[in-house]
């Protein structure tokens, strides 16, 4: 009995699947198909999938994780500070740091600790601290300050400074 | 094979050719063989023999203009040179340098008749024997000028994509 009902399930499995990959090809399946690939286009266009290369934003975001890039995040608002962005790079690389200063602010580090206009800014996502050094700069009109959050690097080896704002192409979707 | 079959496949070979050799024919494809053959005379192959340089230093003027305007943020530098001081100074830096190689991406141009602008983001990694190896990318702008159908650059800006403060 159980043989007989067991080969019943699997020979509707079997159909199941083989319907699902080798539709009957008519109007229905192909507005179906054009929907699913119009979608997909849209959605992998809006948030870019990205794998992060590099550990500068440690521990907050690790080596080779996926990401998706929201392209949207800031078409109404602006940056603010404190928000993680992508900024275009070169090519189909981006860089992914923190944006710690606008246009105007003076941004400097001392003994590791970021200071913005006169005042230490507390950052809970850093975990480890070198002794930067950097004595304070006001970022130019259109530009950001941005920085990694791993500050455990010297800071030569460490990619950070001004970027024009209109390379921030979004902020991550999570 | 039918005729309709015929006349329709002729039709979109002729509009294929026509497409061809209007791409062929037009500016952006010229300035863009113009900026591969910059980032060619620029750059140079680890272990290159000594005669690679007589014939690329020659095409200087075939991508320069008479007089070329240099700026950059990052060594800071302003500076105007003829080909034949561009020349002197590219066989300088080759002597210096073991490899430096460039790879452009994302160029936009901006054509109005005989001048163009036009500005890429490129990946410059290179070694020297004094400061090893290093890899920087920089947003490059500039402009060409056409003479006898030839666009030749005439201004070079660079910029840090990230401008380091340290």
């Amino acid at each position: 009995m159980n043989t007989g009902k067991s080969a019943i399930l699997r020979q509707k499995i079997r159909s199941g699947v083989k319907k699902f990959l080798i539709p009957e090809w008519n109007l229905r399946t192909a507005v179906k198909l054009a929907v699913l690939l119009v979608v997909s286009t849209v959605f992998f266009t809006v948030f870019r999938p990205c794998i992060i290369n590099g550990e500068s934003m440690l521990p907050t975001y690790r080596n080779r994780k996926l990401v998706f890039c929201n392209t949207l995040r800031y078409l109404k608002n602006p940056p603010q500070r404190g928000d993680v962005v992508v900024i275009k790079y070169v090519g189909s690389k981006y860089l992914l740091k923190r944006l710690v200063a606008l246009e105007g602010d003076t941004v400097g580090f001392t003994d590791g600790r970021l200071i913005v206009n006169g005042e230490t800014v507390d950052e809970p996502y850093v975990r480890c601290r070198g002794s930067w050094n950097l004595e304070p700069v006001t970022v130019a009109p259109g530009k950001c300050f941005v920085v990694g959050d791993n500050r455990g690097q010297p800071a030569y080896e460490h990619l950070f400074g001004e970027v024009d704002l209109s390379r921030i192409i979004g902020g991550l979707l999570f | 094979m039918n005729r309709k079959f015929l006349i329709i496949s002729g039709i979109i070979l002729l509009l294929a050719a026509a497409a061809g050799i209007f791409y062929w024919c037009s500016d952006r494809r010229k300035l863009n063989v113009m900026l591969d053959d910059a980032e060619h005379l620029v750059s140079k192959r680890p272990a290159a023999a000594p005669h690679d340089g007589v014939l690329k230093y020659a095409a200087v003027d075939r991508i320069f203009a008479e007089t070329l305007t240099v700026s950059c943020d990052a060594p800071a530098l302003n500076m105007s040179l003829t080909n034949a001081e561009l020349r002197t100074w590219l066989v300088a830096m080759h002597r210096h340098i073991r490899s430096l190689s460039i790879k452009s991406g994302d160029r936009e141009f901006h054509i109005s008749q005989d001048r163009a602008g036009f500005s890429f983001n490129a990946e410059i990694s290179g070694e020297s024997s004094r400061h090893g190896s290093s890899r920087e990318v920089k947003e490059i702008s500039g402009r060409a000028v056409k003479k006898e159908n030839r666009w030749l650059i005439s201004e070079l800006h660079i910029k840090s994509v990230v401008k380091p403060h340290y």
